[in-house]
Formats: structure tokens, C-alpha cells, sequence
């Protein structure tokens, strides 16, 4: 059947697929996991990034040399560890282990574009902060932080969007309970036949809320895609 | 500080022993009043090392031991199912490997699909950031429409472009049919399935490749451009003699995260074809994901995954070197 310019439109196949459960459960578990592995990685990736971003100490080369590195190791090489780890803990199958997981590609990623964010600070604002009685923590948490406020919110839309489109981890470490819509997708494929409307529905579903935020987080792509080699 | 108390203390030593006790007496006091005040900052100041140091070590851990934990697996005969459990054999693995013809057909495929993919998105990059570098009406919409591709999700990638490729219903054969070609079943043919698997990743990646060298042009100062064409300079002497060796910096980039990226890809390969038909697209990183995971080798896998982990950086360390250099 050769695709025609003249088509009903229709909602149909976008009611087919709410209405499976598996999708809506793998939609719900794609933003547990994904908001889960954005908090962790602020947390973490913030005050990493901060202190990376101070002049003193050679830290903040190494550091840099060594996301870079973790960058460029594929994700089986992490995979197969944790797989081990997680199948002999009993811990398959559980958000919390997929958080970790998804942790190796998304922390290395926020500390260094939080470093970049601190780093544009100019330096006299935590020399002023102190001066006038702040301790460095509240230097950190009251002057600095909320001064890349919107850097912050870049970390946290990327962080997301990895997140979300995270599909090779997901196929290992997840199970009947915790599988993503990236996972579940697939079983709209299948030997019977392959229902090709509902899976362009579903995959305009998994991908729209990526589009929407991509556009918000345009300002930090470029220094967030190469971190590591971009000072 | 205290070297001017010091001098107190000596100067007073001759004097009466009430001034001394008043000078130890205020001594005290200073060591006191300091020492509070340096209890309360050296304390923010340990909590202050800890707020550093703890995200460091959780960065660190995370990426540092599952590496050391997966070269160490690399050492071992390690099969699932086997009761007996792992056993230390050494580099046993890597001999292995390297008499595995299926190992050296994965490298195969891994560099065909490298090669052609990042030189064509290099190329098409280049085109792209070219002409948004001009100024035309809507630009500005285009810069931004265009970076969208990459960053959908990789796996809908694979499966849109998998029902494109569809031969019956899939756009790609039906607009050949308008030109009366007989499109070839793309993904189920070992001759098309790679060219399909790279035409796919073109699409998706190359706007990356556009991102960064448009960023690079924009940064070029215009006064360069005018004085070359006020010299009469044409716009291929200009794109060969100016534009490229200025974007230097910015190609080594793209290169180096599209090789790395690219020598590592999975997402859409493994719904595309699933490294079929035959093994005609079972790049090193599916053969790895199949070796663990289907034939659960986990030693013989990690093995593997340590080679794909050192190609990568033995490539990426040439152009990291080229880059400092510049």
C-alpha cells in the first residue's frame, strides 16, 4: 500500500497507544528514572563543578582529562560491571540501580558544564561574599549558585534529555517493572507484524517532550555535547 | 601578628611582671577569641572540603571502577551459566579474540561504517554551516530548527528510519518507484543494510558536526572576510585559504566526538537490523552486546569491550594531541 497525499487524519492510533498499559507504565518509569538521575547529578555535579572551576591546583586539568576519558569509553565497559554487580545483589529491575547506571553518563556531563557556568563568574564576586562575613558554603548556596541559576537549568534539562533517550543501559539493567518507553517501544515490533501507525504515534509521544525542552536548553548544547575539550 | 607579640613579650620582659602577666593575659585572650573563631571557620571549612570532595569521589567511583572492574573481568574465563563460576586465565581472552574471525568481521564492519559515516557527515557538516553562515531571511529559525535531529531520541531514529526503509509502504522505495526504480529490500540485503545503517546516522549526526563549525565561522571577524574580498580574493580562494585553516580548531573537535561517538554506537543499529542480515552490520559494539548478553561470555566480552575502549582512545588521543598543539 504506497503511502497516499490524500489521508483521513486521525487520533486512533494516539488512543491505541494510551491505552496499552505497558506504554503509559514505561512513559511513568522514563520520568522517575530521568528526574531521579537529573537530582542526583545537580546534587553531585554542582558543587564538583564549582570547585573545579577554582584556579587553585592542577585538579581541574585532570579532571577535565578524565571526563574526556570516560567519554570515550563505550557504554558496555561500564555495562558489564554494574550487570554483574546488580544481577548479584538481586538489584536488577529497581530504579535505584538504574539511576547509578545512568549516573556514569550523566554526572561527568553536569560537572563539566557547571564548571564552564562557575567559571564565568568573575572571581571578585566570592571575594566580596566573604568579605562582608559569608562563609564559603554560604558563599556558595546564597551568591553563587543563584547566579547561574539558568546555568543550572540548562544542566537540568540536559540531564533529563540523556536521560530520557538512554536506551542501551535501560536494555540491560531494567526489567519487567522499571523498563523505559525507549525499551518498550520496541514491542510494537514485533514477528506478527509491525503496526506502523501506533509506533509513529508512541514515538511522537517519547519524543516530544525532548523537542520542547531542546529548545529551551539551545544556550549550553554546544559547551554540554563536548565537555571535556572546550574550555 | 605574632611576631609583633613576640616583641611585646620581649621588649616587656624586663619590665614589672604585672605588665607581662597583662601582655600573657591579652595573649590568651587573642589565642581564645582566634581559636573559637578558627574552630568555627576551619569547621565550614571541612564541611566546605567535603562538599568538594564527596561529588568528586562519587564522579570518580562511578566511572573509574567499573573500568578497572571490567578489565579485571577481561582476565577471567567467565560464562554464566557455568556453575564452576569465573576463573583467572590471564590474557587467554585476548588471544582468543584475536583468532575470532567473527571478532576481526565486527572490526570490519566497525571501520566501514566509521570511515564512511564521519568523513560524508564531515563533508555535509561543512556544507550546512557554509550556507547558515550567511545572512538570509530566516536564518535565525533555521539555526535552530536544525539542531533538533540530534537530540531525539536515538532509538525512535532507528525505528523512523527503519519504516522508512520498509520495502513495502516505506517512503524511500515508493518515491524511487515514482522515478521507476525497484528499490532493494534495504535492510534485509547484506549489500544495502550498512549504506541504510550509515545513511541513518548521517541524518542524524551531521547537524552536530553544522553546530560546531557554524559556531566557528560566526567567530571569525567579518573584517577578515571583507579585506579578502576587497583584495579580490574569489570564494573558493577564500573557503580553502581562510575559512578552513582558521576552523582548524573547530573540525578536530567535531572530529574527535563524532569518531568517538560514532565507534560506539548502538541505539539505532540494534533496532535497525540488530546487526543482520548474517552479521553484515554486527559492528564491535552489537558483537559485544551479543557476546554478553546472549552468549553471557562476560569474560571474553569484557575483553573485547577493553580493545573497542583502547581503539577509541588511540584514535581520540591523536587528534586530543593535534588539538593542544594548535
Amino acid at each position: 500500500m504506497p503511502p497516499s497525499i490524500i489521508f483521513k487524519p486521525s487520533l486512533e492510533n494516539f488512543r491505541m497507544v494510551l491505552g496499552r498499559g505497558s506504554f503509559v507504565h514505561g512513559y511513568i518509569n522514563s520520568l522517575v528514572i530521568a528526574l531521579g538521575t537529573t537530582s542526583i547529578a545537580l546534587i553531585f555535579g554542582i558543587s564538583a563543578g564549582y570547585s573545579l572551576s577554582r584556579p587553585s591546583g592542577q585538579g581541574s586539568k585532570y579532571m577535565g582529562r578524565w571526563i574526556v576519558l570516560a567519554r570515550m569509553a563505550p557504554p558496555v565497559t561500564f555495562a558489564i560491571p554494574l550487570y554483574l554487580a546488580f544481577s548479584h545483589l538481586k538489584m536488577l529491575d529497581n530504579y535505584f540501580s538504574l539511576i547509578i547506571t545512568y549516573l556514569t553518563i550523566v554526572l561527568p556531563f553536569v560537572t563539566w558544564l557547571m564548571r564552564g557556568f562557575f567559571k564565568s563568574l568573575p572571581p571578585e564576586m566570592e571575594e566580596a561574599a566573604r568579605i562582608d562575613g559569608c562563609s564559603r558554603i554560604q558563599a556558595l548556596f546564597r551568591i553563587l549558585i543563584p547566579s547561574v541559576k539558568s546555568g543550572v537549568a540548562t544542566c537540568a534539562i540536559f540531564g533529563t534529555i540523556m536521560a530520557w533517550n538512554e536506551f542501551f543501559y535501560a536494555l540491560i539493567i531494567s526489567g519487567r517493572n522499571t523498563r523505559p518507553v525507549s525499551v518498550d517501544i520496541q514491542t510494537f515490533i514485533s514477528a506478527a507484524g509491525t503496526d506502523w501507525g501506533a509506533l509513529t504515534a508512541a514515538g511522537l509521544l517519547v519524543v516530544a517532550p525532548v523537542l520542547l525542552f531542546t529548545v529551551f536548553a539551545q544556550k549550553g548544547l554546544l559547551r554540554g555535547l563536548t565537555s571535556g575539550s572546550v574550555k | 601578628m605574632p611576631k609583633q607579640v613576640k616583641e611585646e613579650v620581649t621588649a616587656s620582659r624586663g619590665e614589672g611582671s604585672k605588665h607581662l602577666q597583662h601582655i600573657n593575659q591579652s595573649i590568651r585572650d587573642d589565642v581564645s577569641r582566634f581559636g573559637i573563631k578558627a574552630i568555627l571557620f576551619s569547621d565550614s571549612e571541612r564541611l566546605y572540603k567535603m562538599l568538594v570532595v564527596i561529588p568528586f569521589g562519587v564522579l570518580f567511583a562511578l566511572t573509574a571502577l567499573p573500568l578497572l572492574a571490567t578489565f579485571v573481568t577481561s582476565l577471567f574465563g567467565w560464562y554464566l551459566g557455568d556453575p564452576m563460576g569465573p576463573k583467572f586465565i590471564g590474557f587467554s581472552n585476548y588471544s582468543q579474540m584475536f583468532s575470532d574471525p567473527t571478532f576481526w568481521n565486527s572490526i570490519g564492519k566497525t571501520a566501514y561504517q566509521v570511515i564512511v559515516t564521519v568523513s560524508g557527515q564531515m563533508v555535509l557538516g561543512m556544507s550546512f554551516a557554509l550556507l547558515l553562515s550567511r545572512k538570509f531571511r530566516g536564518v535565525g529559525l533555521l539555526r535552530s530548527l536544525y539542531i533538533i535531529p540530534m537530540m531525539i531520541t536515538p532509538v525512535i531514529v532507528g525505528l523512523l528510519w527503519r519504516m522508512l526503509f520498509n520495502p513495502s509502504g516505506g517512503a524511500i522505495n515508493y518515491f524511487l518507484s515514482l522515478v521507476g526504480i525497484h528499490g532493494p529490500n534495504w535492510l534485509g540485503d547484506t549489500r544495502t543494510a550498512m549504506p541504510a545503517i550509515i545513511l541513518t546516522d548521517l541524518w542524524f549526526s551531521t547537524p552536530f558536526v553544522g553546530v560546531i563549525l557554524l559556531a566557528g565561522i560566526l567567530s571569525i571577524p567579518t573584517e577578515i572576510f571583507e579585506a579578502a574580498r576587497v583584495d579580490g580574493a574569489s570564494a573558493s580562494k577564500i573557503f580553502w585559504n581562510i575559512t578552513l585553516p582558521l576552523l582548524r580548531p573547530m573540525i578536530f573537535l567535531s572530529l574527535l566526538f563524532r569518531l568517538m561517538d560514532a565507534m560506539k554506537r548502538f541505539d539505532s543499529i540494534y533496532v535497525m537490523t540488530g546487526g543482520g542480515p548474517g552479521n553484515s552490520t554486527e559492528t564491535l559494539d552489537l558483537h559485544i552486546y551479543f557476546a554478553t548478553f546472549e552468549n553471557l561470555q562476560v569474560g571474553y566480552s569484557a575483553a573485547m569491550g577493553c580493545v573497542l575502549l583502547v581503539l577509541i582512545f588511540g584514535v581520540s588521543i591523536v587528534i586530543l594531541r593535534k588539538m593542544e598543539n594548535e
